[in-house]
């Protein structure tokens, strides 16, 4: 009788455990409702989260397709071009003003000149 | 009476070890609704989930252990209508009185998300004609896809509810 009655709450062990999923369930329905209570409804997940004609940006708010097509693209764009092209044209200023001071004759070579002109 | 109820509890062993066994093939009718969390560039947001209807069929892959891998249709409704499919891979341990599941899902019309599914629940014999209720907590995880945001991802935790049919 009592190897029936270990047995018995063995096999009752199981059932212990689905009560306890159960009750787990129950609580995570109750944790989900209040979740949902709270939830943001105008905030975007999905682009079929917004109307027709709209899509979710990265923000989570629903933009017009230029728009996001913009935000795309200025998010894409290179941070260092301005940069880059700043530090080209200095160098290429560098370069003028290096090719200007070297056009511009020294004084000795003014004098050789006037020298050999002078010279009959 | 000490007879009487051991009469009783080995008559209840008996549909218990009948509700027990294994099915070579079952089918689900399952509803899940809760919430989703989507985030990306360091923000969050929550909102509900959609309604989401599943109709699987699950084939027995092992006895011990209790293995059998599911598949079927995915459809979401409420807010949107979105179709795709989902596979995985089934445990039943404990004289199949809870399950867990894992396995992909993926929705593939109008838009097409990728994601990954888990769950654990439990489930209740309906009379003896081989039906049962279950419940199971789900959560799915969408990482891949054309409709979703820019750099997010997103996360559904799901209450869901399911009859199955049990086959022989």
């Amino acid at each position: 009788m009592a190897r029936d009655l270990r047995i018995a709450s063995r096999r009752r062990a199981p059932h212990v455990l689905a009560r306890l999923v159960t009750a787990g369930a129950l609580v995570a329905l109750g944790l989900l409702a209040l979740t949902a209570s709270g939830c943001n409804t105008t905030a975007c997940q999905r682009h079929s989260d917004c109307d027709p004609g709209l899509v979710c940006s990265a923000e989570s708010v629903c933009v017009d397709q230029p728009d996001a097509a913009i935000a795309g693209d200025a998010a894409d764009a290179d941070p260092t071009e301005g940069a880059d092209a700043a530090v080209d044209a200095m160098a290429a200023d560098a370069a003028l003003a290096d090719a200007a001071f070297d056009a511009v004759p020294t004084l000795d070579a003014v004098a050789a000149d006037a020298a050999v002109d002078a010279a009959p | 009476m000490i007879l009487a109820t051991l009469g009783g509890t080995a008559q209840a062993d008996g549909v218990a070890a009948k509700a027990d066994e294994l099915p070579l093939w079952d089918a689900e009718l399952r509803f899940g609704y809760g919430v989703s969390v989507g985030g990306g560039q360091g923000m969050t947001t929550t909102r509900t989930s959609p309604l989401t209807i599943t109709a699987v069929g699950a084939v027995a892959l092992s006895y011990e252990p209790a293995l059998a891998g599911w598949g079927g249709l995915v459809v979401e409704t409420l807010d949107r209508t979105a179709v795709g499919a989902t596979a995985g891979i089934r445990f039943t341990p404990m004289l199949r009185k809870i399950r867990l599941s894992a396995g992909g899902v993926a929705l593939v019309a109008p838009y097409t998300l990728y994601g990954g599914t888990a769950a654990a629940g439990t489930c209740f014999g309906l009379g003896d004609v081989g039906l049962r209720a279950c419940a199971d907590v789900q959560m799915t995880a969408y990482f891949a896809g054309d409709d979703l945001a820019p750099g997010s991802a997103i996360t559904q935790v799901q209450l869901v509810l399911g009859v199955a049919f049990d086959g022989p």
